[in-house]
């Protein structure tokens, strides 16, 4: 699917129209009368637009390759690490977790032979000291509480 | 590169551990983090900051504030019930929005479930015109009220919530019909009243202390008059005994927190309730001082609670 | 009083706690995450040590120039530093790519101290006739206000379509509405989740739809971030540009009034105010096609207007006691906190201590001005170097922590994340993400309004409540306005080729 060329417009109308299929949706699960009214009216509207957008999308179609990056399975990689980077925090809390993701992160965005134990290092190193100090800034002195992580309370 | 991370990552789990350890000493030997459930410069952060130096002082150690706003202190409630309870997570409450809350939607969290130690202040609600109103009076309102129905508007702060309550218990006492506009909080209030886009607005004299020459207040919904307007009556005063309704705000903990440190952080409370320069503080700010320790609470909480579910149904309210 | 205030902090060690505050704003509203409300509410229980006037002047410097902070990575790195900074991303990085980036950052400098300056100057001299104002508008009024900011989304859409502007701008919308609702209380568009009763706080999002695409996009091409074109023209470049900017005084003036009238209305918020100079920059000037290509007007007037909504923001929290910005909320906490009680008797009874503040603000506004300058070429080159695998993590971390801090709930940042993959694919198909946040940020006022002026209109039994009223027509005009305006001046060049 990614590579090839789609017609985002298309693609963007069918989404927006499943969104609102499921607002819609959900909006019947309120009693009050005054607080349906104007997400109704949004939801509409929403859906319109998406309608005309759609018959646009065959009419003057407007295709793109997209995800045209140099290195599309980096930022999918990038991009699943992130998640991952976010679940971790709440059971590893945000310190290890970040300096971990940081290094990791840092040392993966790089051409393959660059992907050296030097690199390696450097990347832990910086991350330490990065994440370190935001960490001190944060939870020591502006009395921020990041999360420690529930594998430790 | 593996065993240099879990090196690592061993080294700052050991610091971890160490750090969380007591050394056998007795409650508190940390600092203890005080939850907030609404934004930094309200009324809540307020007052747990004035608070905050006799905490100090009576517990020996540092006590840091933490905000968890969200949902109408709903978010900040819901974290408390699950977080530890050895008394190092304390979070301030308000009254009734933890018993309305659970019993209107799915909150996080069950009224049973916080553990309460004090209730230390209250500020009723109040019906509030301009200054230059044509309602001199409770009963001049009243009048107009009988006169055109609905047209008075009313602001408040939330829906099926004191402010809102106040309103209709006071239009089935009195039999008449406003107009109820619910704004996001108390604050909201102030210019919708200042500019006059509303009749009258339900607030706390906490809101108004500060527009005392801009503002008259035509009753108070308590029993007894507000000590920082001493010269405007109750609703109970002027005939109409069921419009009671105020908040309350108090201090409490994850649930199954041990007994001694409930009461020692009780203690620290009281103490510095009754300090006469807090007092002073608080009341110059429009606050009512009150103090319920934590058998009190909980038990005044169960009566509290049947009235609201009574409540809820005699006002019509649908789930 | 006034000559009192003045010389209060005029001391040593004021004046030293007004400089390290200045630098501190400055860097917290650069980085990225990191944001003004987050950097003043997280240093007022710092300022409890404080006397009232040191403690209030640190949070006021801190204010003023964290919001300028904020164009720094909006031009640097294409990430809104705060979100009073978005718009400028939209012409400060492309100029930064370009190799004109000290160009760029003099004029948000000069823009920002201009616009800093106009509003402080408000707010000595036209405190209560502007609170006056500021009351003047009720539901009705934010209800079209609200709409009026709507239409500015056709200027955020960059090269997209204006049906999938505007598309961006109602999803917008529809996410807003997610949370407890104003009639009924109930939880809307939360799937019976409790975690979603907070609604979708709106930093977070932010931080998400402009921080986390722009870290992917990293991923995607290594090496550093951008290569600097003619780097020994840049020192003589500063004094140029700041004379381009001062030509530039229209659009200053402009942008100005446009922040200093959305920071005084407390229903407001500050936000909008940098999209919507920016889109009356656009419309009104000649160059107005080549904006979002990299032009110094489209730099200016956003971060002319969003300083500008600092003084003003403190004027309805000093004279009437109700915040114009969120900032000014937590300002005027602690205010109270300080003992310090806002309305007439504040400049009578404690009126050293507010004249010292406000004072403080002003030589903030001038040495953030300095400081940016000076710290602004060495920025420039050393972000140009940095190698992107540490850039991308280092966006991520602060991102994270930016999200985190604002309401210390972790939901934040999975909201965060959720929005950049959002972002990401929003731009990769064409939707705005710009035109997203205003519908996020316009959705609650404009339902709020609607709402509200629904009841009030029952209640008086007419409907005209809802658009007879003065200001009421004026925005109604100005929407109509924005509307229509380039379809006519679209038309109008149509007919000048024909002819």
């Amino acid at each position: 699917m990614l590579g090839r060329k789609l017609n985002i417009d298309r693609i963007a109308a069918l989404i927006v129209l499943a969104v609102c299929a499921v607002f819609w949706w959900q909006l019947g699960f309120i009693n009050t009368k005054l607080d349906k009214i104007f997400p109704q009216f949004v939801i509409i509207s929403l859906a319109v637009l998406s309608g005309i957008l759609l018959i646009k999308s065959f009419i003057k179609p407007e295709s793109k390759v997209i995800f045209t990056m140099k290195h599309r399975g980096m930022v999918a990689l990038g991009a699943a690490l992130l998640v991952l980077w976010v679940v971790l925090i709440d059971y590893i809390g945000f310190l290890i977790t970040s300096i971990a993701m940081f290094a990791i992160l840092s040392w993966i965005m790089q051409d393959k032979q660059k992907r050296t134990v030097k690199a390696a290092i450097s990347s832990v190193l910086v991350g330490a000291i990065l994440i370190g100090a935001v960490y001190l800034l944060f939870a020591k002195l502006l009395m921020v509480p990041l999360p420690k992580g529930t594998l430790f309370m | 590169m593996i065993r240099k991370l879990s090196v690592l990552a061993l080294s700052f789990f050991l610091m971890a551990m160490l750090s969380s350890t007591a050394f056998g000493a007795t409650y508190p030997t940390q600092p203890v983090n005080y939850l907030i459930a609404f934004s930094a410069g309200g009324e809540s952060d307020i007052t747990a900051r004035m608070q905050q130096k006799y905490l100090e002082k009576e517990l020996g150690v540092p006590v840091v504030m933490t905000y968890k706003v969200g949902g109408g202190g709903a978010v900040c409630w819901a974290d408390l019930v699950r977080s530890k309870a050895d008394g190092y997570i304390i979070g301030g409450v308000n009254e009734p929005h933890t018993i309305l809350q659970p019993l209107q939607s799915k909150c996080g969290y069950e009224t049973e479930q916080i553990q309460r130690i004090a209730l230390f202040q209250y500020t009723p609600c109040a019906l509030i015109v301009r200054k230059d109103s044509q309602f001199k009076t409770l009963k001049d309102l009243i009048d107009f009220a009988k006169k055109y129905p609905g047209m008075i508007t009313v602001g408040g702060s939330g829906s099926w919530a004191s402010t809102h309550f106040t309103t209709m218990l006071f239009e089935k006492a009195a039999g008449i019909k406003l107009t109820y506009i619910p704004f996001a909080g108390s604050g909201d209030t102030k210019p919708a009243i200042l500019g006059g886009h509303v009749s009258a607005i339900v607030a706390h004299p906490t809101t108004v202390v500060t527009m005392k020459d801009d503002v008259r207040i035509l009753a108070v919904a308590a029993e007894t008059r507000s000590a920082a307007f001493p010269d405007v009556p109750t609703f109970k005063e002027l005939g109409f005994p069921t419009v009671i309704e105020g908040s309350y705000r108090g201090v409490a903990v994850p649930p199954g927190t041990p007994k001694d440190i409930v009461d020692k952080l009780a203690a620290a409370f009281k103490k510095a309730n009754e300090d006469p320069e807090f007092v002073k503080q608080m009341t110059s700010l429009g606050f009512d001082l009150v103090w319920k320790g934590p058998e009190e609470y909980e038990n005044w909480i169960k009566g509290q609670t049947v009235y609201y579910r009574d409540l809820l149904k005699s006002l019509g309210y649908q789930n | 009083m006034i000559l009192e205030g003045l010389l209060s902090i005029l001391t040593p060690q004021i004046l030293l706690y007004i400089l390290i505050a200045t630098i501190g704003g400055l860097i917290v509203g650069a980085l990225p995450g990191l944001t003004a409300t987050m950097a003043v509410a997280v240093m007022v229980p710092l300022t409890f040590g404080m006397s009232p006037t040191t403690g209030l002047s640190v949070l006021g410097a801190i204010y003023m120039s964290a919001i300028y902070g904020g164009c720094f990575s909006a031009i640097l790195i294409n990430t809104p530093g705060t979100p009073g900074s978005i718009a400028t991303a939209f012409d400060g990085y492309p100029m930064c790519v370009k190799g004109e980036g000290m160009r760029a950052i003099v004029g948000a400098t000069v823009g920002s101290v201009v616009g800093g300056v106009v509003s402080m100057l408000f707010l000595f001299f036209l405190s209560p006739p502007l609170a006056t104002i500021s009351l003047k508008f009720g539901p009705p009024e934010y209800f079209w206000l609200a709409i009026f900011g709507l239409t500015v989304m056709a200027s955020m859409g960059g090269e997209g379509s204006l049906i999938k502007t505007f598309m961006a701008g109602g999803l917008g919308l529809l996410i807003s509405m997610i949370g407890i609702t104003i009639m009924g209380g109930e939880l809307r568009f939360g799937f019976d989740n409790y975690h979603m009763q907070g609604g979708i706080e709106l930093i977070a999002a932010m931080i998400g739809l402009f921080c986390i695409p722009e870290a992917l996009n990293y991923m995607s091409s290594f090496g550093s971030m951008y290569d600097i074109k003619n780097p020994e023209k840049m020192n003589k470049s500063i004094w140029s540009a700041v004379g381009e900017t001062f030509r530039l005084y229209k659009t200053m003036a402009r942008s100005s009034i446009i922040g200093v009238i959305v920071g005084i209305l407390p229903g407001a918020g500050g936000t909008i105010a940098n999209m919507i100079a920016y889109n009356d920059a656009k419309k009104s000037s000649k160059d107005g096609a080549k904006f979002g290509t990299g032009i110094l007007e489209g730099v200016v007037a956003p971060e002319t207007a969003n300083n500008a909504t600092v003084g003003a923001g403190l004027i309805p929290t000093l004279t009437l006691g109700v915040p114009g910005t969120s900032v000014a909320a937590v300002i005027y906490g602690a205010l109270l906190l300080h003992g310090l009680r806002p309305g007439a008797e504040l400049f009578t009874t404690n009126g050293k201590i507010v004249w010292g503040f406000m004072f403080a603000i002003l030589i903030s506004t001038f040495l953030m001005g300095v400081i940016g300058i000076l710290a602004g070429v060495p920025m420039y080159k050393s972000i140009s170097k940095v190698p992107t695998r540490f850039m991308a993590p280092a966006i991520v971390s602060l991102s994270i922590v930016g999200s985190y801090a604002v309401r210390n709930n972790p939901m934040d940042v999975v909201v965060m994340i959720i929005f950049g993959l959002i972002g990401s694919v929003m731009k990769e198909l064409g939707l705005a993400p710009g035109a997203m946040v205003l519908g996020l940020i316009l959705g609650p006022i404009a339902e709020a309004g609607y709402v509200r002026s629904t009841l009030m209109a029952f209640a008086a039994g007419k409907i005209q409540t809802f658009v007879t009223r003065p200001i009421c027509l004026i925005l109604i005009g100005l929407t109509v306005m924005s509307l229509v305006w380039p379809i006519f001046t679209k038309w109008l060049a149509d007919r000048k080729r024909v002819s």
